[in-house]
C-alpha cells in the first residue's frame, strides 16, 4: 500500500464509524444552537438600541410638556439622555461581556459618578451559567471532540495487533501516523469552518479583516489541541492512558486554571475603589447644601473659570448653583474615580499576560477582542458616556449659568460619539503565542523517531 | 444483606483499594486533590473576608455620615439617602452561585428604586465567565470526574482480563461483586474529599466563633447532599463499567455523561430559558413604570388628576379654603401618598421581574430531576446562601429598608416642618439617631431547604434507583 491508499482506507474506516458520525453531527448541531443563541442576544440588543432615538425624542417631548413651564431648564431635572453601546456586526460569535455590563445607560445632568455603574436588569442566575455561543463552543467542545477522536490514533492499531502489519508497508511509521492523525483531525476542522461559513451566512457577517482573524485564531487553537494529542499518541501508550492524560490535560486548561486564575485576581486585585467613588461622589454633592452659595460656585469656577459672569442667588435657589452642586460631586470623587479605573486596568493587564501562556484565555480573549465584546470594549464606552455627558453639561451651562437664558436649541444637542470602535481589530496579540505553541508542538510531535 | 454478603463486599472493596494505593493513583489523586480544596476553600474565605472587611468599613462611613448630618430639610436627608451593602454570608466561600453576577451596593433614596450596583462581574473581565474555583466546584465537577476515572475499568479490566469469570465463578455473585466495586469507589470518594473538607470546616468554624445553630444544620445539609451527589457518581462509573464491553466504551460513556450533565445541560437550558422569556431592559422597565405611575397618580405632574382629587378632598375634610390653611404641611402630605403609589408599583413591576427570572430557570429547575448536577448545585448555592433567592431577599430587604426610612422622613416633614417657608427650614441633626442601619437578614435553613425539594428528590431518586439497577445488573463474562 502507498500512502495515498492508506489515506483513503482511513478516512473510509473513520467515516463509516458510527460514533464518529454521531459525535461530528451532535458538535455541528450545537454549533447551530450556538449561532442562534449568539444571535438571539445580540439581536435583543440591537432592538433596544435602535429603539433610543424614539424613546429619547418621546421622553424629552413630554418632559418639557410636563415640566418645561414656564422655564424649559425645569425640565432638565427630568430629562434623561440615552446613550448606547452597539455591538460589532461579530458580536454574536463571542458574546464576551455584554451581557453582563449595561450598553444602554441613560444619565442625567447630575453627578455621573452616581450613574456611570448602574446596572442592566439581568437574571444573575442566566449570567452564572454563561453563554453557548461559538466560542463556548470552539473553547470547551471541540477540544473533547480531537480527544475523542485522536487518543486512540496508534495505540488501537497496537491493542488489535495491526500494528506490525502496517509498519511492513513501504509508508513510514512517521507518516503513518500522521497521516491516521490527520484524518481524524481534518474533519474536525471542516466541521467548525462549516459552521463559521453559515455563521458568516446566518449572521450576515461582513466580510473583512476580522473573518480572517477570527478563521486564524481559532483554527490555531484547533490545532494547539491536535498537537496536543498528537504529542501524546507518540507516547505510545494505551488508548485508556491517552484518553485519561488528553482528559486531564483539557481539564485542567479550560476549567482548572482560569478558575483558579479568577479567584486569585479577585484577591490579590480588589475593587474598593468601587465603594469609594460611590461615596465620595455622594458626599461631594450633598455637603453643596450645608454651604453658602458662593463657596459652592466659587469651587466650581475653579474647575470651569469660563463661567465665572454668572453669580447665584445666595439666598434661593437656582438651577445654575444646583447643576454647579452636582459637578462638584464629580470633582471629589475624581481621585477615587481614577484609582478605580487604574485598577480595572490591572487587572485587564493582569489578564492578558497570563492569558499568553494558557491557550484557552488567550484565544477566548482574542475572540472576544475580534468581536468588540471584550472588557475594555466596555470601558471605552464608559469613557464616550463621559465624554457626552461633559458636552452636554457645557450645552446647558451656557443657558444656566447665564442670568436671562434664551429659548434652548433642543435640536443642537450633543449627540454620543462612540470611542475609537469604527477601527477594526487588529490580529490580537494574545493569539500570536498561541499560533507559535500550536506550530511549535505539532513540529516535535511530528519529529522523526523509532516506533 | 447477611454478613456472608457483607465480607465478600469488603474484601472486594479492599482488594481493589490496595491496587490503587499500590500503582500510586489513589495517593497522587488524594494529595492533589487536597491541597486543591483547602487552596480553594483558603482563597474563597480569604476573598470574602476581604470583601466583608471592605463592606463594613465602608458601611460604617455610610453609618457615621447619616449620623453626623447638620441640621437639615427631612426632603434634604431623603435625597441624600443611604446606601446598602450585600455581605457575604459565612458559607458563601463554599460555594460562589450567583455571587459575582450579582450586585454589592445599592443607593437608597426618595422617588426610586435604583439598581444593584458593582457585582464582581461587573469588574472584571471575560475570564470572571470560566468559571471560579471554590470548594463547590472541585465537589460537583472535579470530583466527579476523577471517580469516572477511577471506577471506568472496575468492571471492564476484569473482563479484558479474564479474571471476571475466574471470580463469579468462585461464588461471588453479581451484587457482590458490584456492590463491593461501589464500596470501593465510595471509600476513595471520601478518601479524596473528606480531609480536605475537614480542614475547610474546621478552620471555617475557628474563625466564625464556633459553630452557630443554623450553620450546623446548613453543614449537615451540604455533607448529606454532596454525599448523594458523589455515590451517584460512583454508582454510574459502576454501571457504566458493567454494562460496556471495554474500558474504552466505559470511559468514554462516562466522559459523554459528564459533558452533557455539567457542560452542556446547564448553559443550554439556562441559556434556551433566557431566550424564551426575555425580561426588560432597565430603559423599557423604567418606560413601563413612569407610564403607569402617569395612570395612578404622578405627584411631579401639575395637572395630574389624582393629586387634584386628593387635594380637593382634603380641604374639604378639614373645612378649608388654601392648603397653607391645613394643620399639617400639605407638600409632605403629597409625598407620603407619591411613594406609597410609586413604591406600589414598583412592586408589582419588580415581582413581575422576578416571575420572569423563574421562568428563566425553569428550564434549568426542573431538569434538575434528570441531571444530579444541576440539583447539587440548586441545593448547594442555596444552602450556601449564594442563590438567587437570597439575592433577592437582599433587594427586597433594601426596598423595605429604603420606604420605611424615606416615609418616616415624609411624617417629620409633615408634621415639624410647616408649609409656609418650607424648603428654608431644618429639623434638628439629634433626629438622624433615630434612623437604624442597614442590616441583611438571610432567610432561615429550613426556608431554604423547602425550596429546595426538586434538588433532594432528584439526589433521592437517583441514588435509588441506580443503587436498584446495581443490584440487578449481571455483568457479562465475555462480549
Amino acid at each position: 500500500m502507498n500512502w495515498q491508499q492508506i489515506l483513503r482506507l482511513e478516512l473510509k474506516n473513520l467515516l463509516t464509524g458510527q460514533a464518529v458520525l454521531a459525535g461530528l453531527l451532535t458538535i455541528f448541531l450545537a454549533g447551530l444552537y450556538a449561532i442562534h443563541h449568539g444571535q438571539a442576544i445580540i439581536t435583543a440588543q440591537q432592538q433596544v438600541l435602535n429603539q433610543a432615538p424614539e424613546r429619547q425624542s418621546q421622553h424629552l417631548a413630554k418632559m418639557l410638556k410636563l415640566h418645561g413651564h414656564p422655564d424649559p431648564l425645569n425640565a432638565l431635572y427630568y430629562l434623561n439622555f440615552f446613550t448606547g453601546h452597539a455591538p460589532s456586526d461579530y458580536a454574536a460569535v463571542s458574546i464576551g461581556v455584554r451581557d453582563v455590563n449595561p450598553y444602554n445607560l441613560k444619565i442625567r445632568l447630575l453627578t455621573l459618578e452616581g450613574q456611570l455603574y448602574d446596572g442592566e436588569i439581568s437574571n444573575p442566575a442566566t449570567l452564572a451559567a454563561g453563554n453557548f455561543d461559538l466560542s463556548f463552543l470552539l473553547i470547551f467542545l471541540y477540544p473533547l471532540l480531537i480527544i475523542a477522536l485522536l487518543h486512540n490514533t496508534l495505540s488501537s492499531e497496537v491493542e488489535q495487533g495491526i500494528w506490525p502489519l502496517l509498519i511492513s508497508q513501504r509508508v513510514s511509521p512517521r507518516r503513518l501516523i500522521a497521516i491516521k492523525a490527520l484524518v481524524r483531525f481534518l474533519p474536525v476542522v471542516m466541521i467548525w469552518l462549516a459552521t463559521l461559513l453559515i455563521a458568516v451566512i446566518w449572521l450576515d457577517l461582513p466580510l473583512d479583516r476580522r473573518l480572517p482573524l477570527l478563521t486564524i485564531a481559532s483554527c490555531a487553537y484547533l490545532i494547539f489541541w491536535f498537537a496536543i494529542a498528537a504529542l501524546i499518541i507518540r507516547a505510545g501508550r494505551s488508548s485508556n492512558f491517552n484518553a485519561l492524560a488528553m482528559l486531564g490535560i483539557w481539564l485542567v486548561l479550560t476549567i482548572l486554571i482560569p478558575a483558579m486564575l479568577n479567584v486569585l485576581l479577585a484577591r490579590l486585585l480588589p475593587v474598593p475603589e468601587a465603594f469609594d467613588v460611590t461615596i465620595r461622589q455622594r458626599e461631594g454633592y450633598h455637603q453643596q447644601w450645608d454651604r453658602p452659595k458662593g463657596e459652592t460656585m466659587e469651587r466650581f469656577f475653579q474647575i470651569y473659570p469660563e463661567y465665572r459672569g454668572f453669580t447665584a442667588p445666595a439666598d434661593k435657589f437656582s438651577w445654575g448653583w444646583y447643576y454647579a452642586a452636582q459637578h462638584l460631586g464629580d470633582a471629589e470623587s475624581e481621585v477615587a474615580s481614577r484609582a478605580l479605573r487604574r485598577k480595572l486596568d490591572q487587572r485587564r493587564e493582569w489578564t492578558d499576560r497570563l492569558s499568553w501562556f494558557i491557550p484557552t484565555i488567550g484565544t477566548q480573549i482574542a475572540l472576544n477582542r475580534i468581536a468588540g465584546t471584550e472588557f475594555e470594549n466596555h470601558l471605552s464606552y464608559l469613557d464616550s458616556v463621559r465624554d457626552y455627558h461633559e458636552r452636554l453639561r457645557h450645552f446647558f451651562y451656557r443657558y444656566l449659568m447665564t442670568m436671562s437664558p434664551g429659548s434652548i436649541d433642543w435640536e443642537t444637542l450633543p449627540k454620543q460619539r462612540a470611542n475609537g470602535e469604527q477601527q477594526l481589530p487588529r490580529l490580537p496579540s494574545t493569539a500570536l503565542p498561541l499560533l507559535l505553541i500550536s506550530v511549535t508542538a505539532a513540529g516535535i510531535a511530528f519529529q522523526r523517531r523509532r516506533y | 444483606l447477611t454478613t456472608r454478603h457483607f465480607t465478600v463486599m469488603t474484601m472486594i472493596a479492599r482488594h481493589e483499594l490496595r491496587r490503587a494505593i499500590r500503582n500510586r493513583v489513589l495517593p497522587v489523586a488524594v494529595t492533589s486533590l487536597t491541597i486543591l480544596l483547602i487552596l480553594a476553600g483558603l482563597i474563597a474565605s480569604q476573598t470574602n473576608e476581604q470583601l466583608n472587611r471592605q463592606q463594613t468599613r465602608y458601611q460604617q462611613d455610610v453609618r457615621r455620615n447619616w449620623i453626623e448630618q447638620p441640621d437639615r430639610h427631612p426632603h434634604r436627608a431623603s435625597h441624600y439617602g443611604y446606601l446598602a451593602f450585600r455581605p457575604r454570608l459565612s458559607l458563601s466561600f463554599f460555594d460562589f452561585g450567583i455571587d459575582s453576577f450579582a450586585g454589592n451596593t445599592i443607593f437608597l433614596e426618595a422617588h426610586r428604586q435604583n439598581s444593584v450596583n458593582f457585582s464582581e462581574a461587573n469588574l472584571s473581565g471575560s475570564l470572571r465567565r470560566a468559571g471560579e474555583l471554590s470548594p463547590a466546584m472541585i465537589l460537583q465537577l472535579l470530583v466527579p470526574l476523577v471517580i469516572f476515572f477511577l471506577g471506568f475499568a472496575m468492571i471492564t479490566s476484569e473482563r479484558e482480563d479474564g479474571t471476571l469469570q475466574m471470580l463469579l465463578s468462585q461464588g461471588v455473585t453479581p451484587r457482590q461483586l458490584l456492590l463491593g466495586k461501589t464500596l470501593a469507589i465510595a471509600g476513595m470518594t471520601l478518601l479524596l474529599t473528606l480531609p480536605g473538607m475537614a480542614l475547610i470546616l474546621l478552620s471555617q468554624s475557628q474563625l466564625s466563633g464556633g459553630l452557630r445553630d443554623d450553620l450546623v444544620w446548613r453543614s449537615i445539609g451540604l455533607v448529606g447532599g454532596y454525599g448523594l451527589y458523589l455515590l451517584i457518581c460512583a454508582l454510574i462509573a459502576i454501571i457504566a463499567s458493567s454494562i460496556r464491553a471495554t474500558s474504552r466504551d466505559s470511559l468514554i460513556l462516562l466522559t459523554i455523561c459528564w459533558i452533557v450533565f455539567c457542560l452542556i445541560l446547564p448553559r443550554g437550558l439556562q441559556t434556551l430559558g433566557a431566550t424564551l422569556s426575555p425580561n426588560p431592559v432597565r430603559a423599557e422597565f423604567d418606560a413601563r413604570l413612569e407610564d403607569e405611575l402617569a395612570r395612578e397618580g404622578d405627584s411631579h405632574d401639575p395637572d395630574d388628576p389624582h393629586f387634584r382629587t386628593l387635594r380637593e378632598e382634603t380641604l374639604r375634610r378639614y373645612n378649608v379654603a388654601s392648603i397653607n390653611e391645613l394643620p399639617f404641611n400639605y407638600g409632605a402630605y403629597v409625598m407620603l401618598e407619591a411613594e406609597k403609589i410609586s413604591s406600589g408599583i414598583f412592586q408589582r413591576h419588580y415581582n413581575e421581574l422576578l416571575g420572569t427570572f423563574t421562568r428563566q430557570n425553569r428550564f434549568a429547575e426542573w431538569a434538575t430531576l434528570i441531571d444530579p448536577y444541576l440539583a447539587i448545585r440548586s441545593l448547594s448555592m442555596a444552602i450556601a446562601g449564594t442563590d438567587l433567592g437570597h439575592y433577592s431577599r437582599y433587594q427586597q430587604q433594601a426596598e423595605n429598608f429604603r420606604y420605611t426610612m424615606i416615609q418616616k422622613l415624609n411624617r417629620i416633614h409633615l408634621e415639624e416642618i410647616r408649609y409656609e417657608n418650607d424648603r428654608a427650614q431644618r429639623v434638628n441633626r439629634e433626629r438622624w439617631q433615630d434612623f437604624p442601619d442597614f442590616k441583611y437578614e438571610p432567610p432561615g435553613f429550613r426556608e431554604v431547604i423547602t425550596g429546595q425539594w426538586r434538588a433532594i428528590l432528584s439526589l433521592s431518586i437517583w441514588s435509588l434507583i441506580l443503587l436498584f439497577v446495581i443490584t440487578r445488573l449481571r455483568p457479562e463474562v465475555a462480549k
